[in-house]
């Protein structure tokens, strides 16, 4: 072992000491102008090589896929036609009242550009940090789907922990045969799972109900999806009744999500 | 030339590090590319380049993630430490040495990553 290496183990400690006292945020932003766009291009390649072997290992299953999908199709368009006549009906009841839809969302688009570890659970990263907008708490979507909520954020650079995160708290609604049937509260667990927790045992809720948020406590807004039920778990003497949570989306596959600025 | 293309390489493989972590996530801890890198280009560099490499590679992973700056480049540190000390010490079997010294260094660094990040985070 050399001088020099001994020198770098105490300067890697000197930095920890030092980043623990007085954050490095202006370093990290600095190097971050060069290093972000470098990691972007990375994970975009990966991402590309990952949907090609992914299309390539689901070729087998592609029929009865495509013969399941129609069905869901056929059923889907019923649906559909349901929510156009209450959509419709509802516009002439918002009209009669004279309601105004006091929600205005302001997004701003945000590439994905790699993933850091944190808490036991995965971290991902997006190209759009306090330079736009961005503050920490501030939740990120896809669509109408919850991907998680910004914890730190640098000037360049956004980190955003996903719900099943470990130490994570959602508030959520179980959607059961598209009406909302009770309440519970999402919990992040190690290795990427979520358990409903809180649930009532009078509550009805089974295998494929939608978890979404409830919006209440203010952190989150109301009705994005998290997931999906995928086992239920309850036990007579036991006041409440938990459900695993299988996420709607794979982190792997987003290459761009929404930071809410405001709602 | 070689060294500037075996640094240039260790650099690029540092950021995809964090880049690619969401596709190298094995039971929640993130597969250590940049340590396999830098067992494979252990014997083309002396000890001090090699561990002045490993402190830059370790420095952009900690730049470039949200973890507490340095602990990337001591858990990097530790690793090359563990792989120089059982490839020069040990008396065993060369691939024996080789494969023990791949495996001890991933857990190192896999391990004080995860430790020092948990423990840190938590003060």
């Amino acid at each position: 072992m050399s001088r020099v290496y001994f020198f770098l183990v105490f300067f890697s400690l000197f930095l920890i000491s030092l980043d623990r006292v007085f954050p490095l945020t202006g370093i990290r932003s600095v190097s971050q102008v060069v290093l972000a766009p470098v990691s972007y291009g990375l994970y975009q390649g990966a991402a590309r090589a990952n949907d090609s072997w992914h299309f390539v290992s689901t070729l087998p299953h592609i029929y009865s896929e495509n013969q399941s999908l129609r069905e869901q199709i056929s059923s889907l368009t019923e649906t559909a036609v349901t929510i156009e006549t209450l959509q419709s009906e509802n516009n002439v009841l918002k009209e009669q009242l004279d309601v105004k839809d006091s929600v205005t969302e302001q997004k701003v688009l945000a590439s994905v550009i790699g993933f850091s570890d944190e808490n036991q659970s995965v971290v991902m990263m997006l190209n759009k940090g306090a330079a736009d907008g961005v503050k920490d708490g501030l939740v990120v979507i896809v669509g109408k789907s919850l991907v998680g909520k910004v914890t730190r954020v640098t000037d360049h650079v956004s980190y955003v922990l996903p719900p099943y995160a470990v130490d994570s708290r959602v508030p959520a609604k179980i959607i059961h045969q598209n009406s909302d049937v009770g309440k519970g509260i999402v919990r992040g667990q190690f290795n990427s799972r979520m358990i409903l927790t809180d649930v009532l045992q009078d509550i009805n809720i089974e295998k494929g109900d939608i978890i979404a948020t409830s919006g209440e406590g203010g952190v989150y807004p109301a009705n994005l999806s998290i997931g999906k039920v995928s086992e239920v778990s309850s036990a007579e003497n036991e006041i409440f009744k938990n459900a695993v949570i299988e996420p709607l989306w794979d982190l792997k596959n987003l290459k761009s999500a929404f930071i809410v600025l405001n709602y | 030339m070689k060294i500037y293309i075996i640094a240039t390489m260790a650099f690029i493989l540092a950021i995809a590090q964090v880049a690619w972590a969401g596709f190298m996530n094995i039971w929640g801890m993130t597969f250590p590319l940049i340590i396999v890198y830098m067992w494979l280009i252990r014997k083309q560099l002396t000890f001090n380049q090699f561990t002045v490499l490993s402190f830059f590679c370790g420095i952009i992973i900690d730049l470039l993630s949200s973890s507490v700056l340095g602990i990337s480049t001591f858990s990097i540190l530790v690793a090359i430490a563990v792989i120089n000390l059982l490839e020069k010490r040990t008396i065993y079997h060369e691939l024996f040495t080789s494969l023990i010294s791949l495996s001890a260094s991933c857990l190192v660094f896999v391990g004080l990553v995860y430790y020092l990040t948990s423990q840190l985070s938590s003060l």
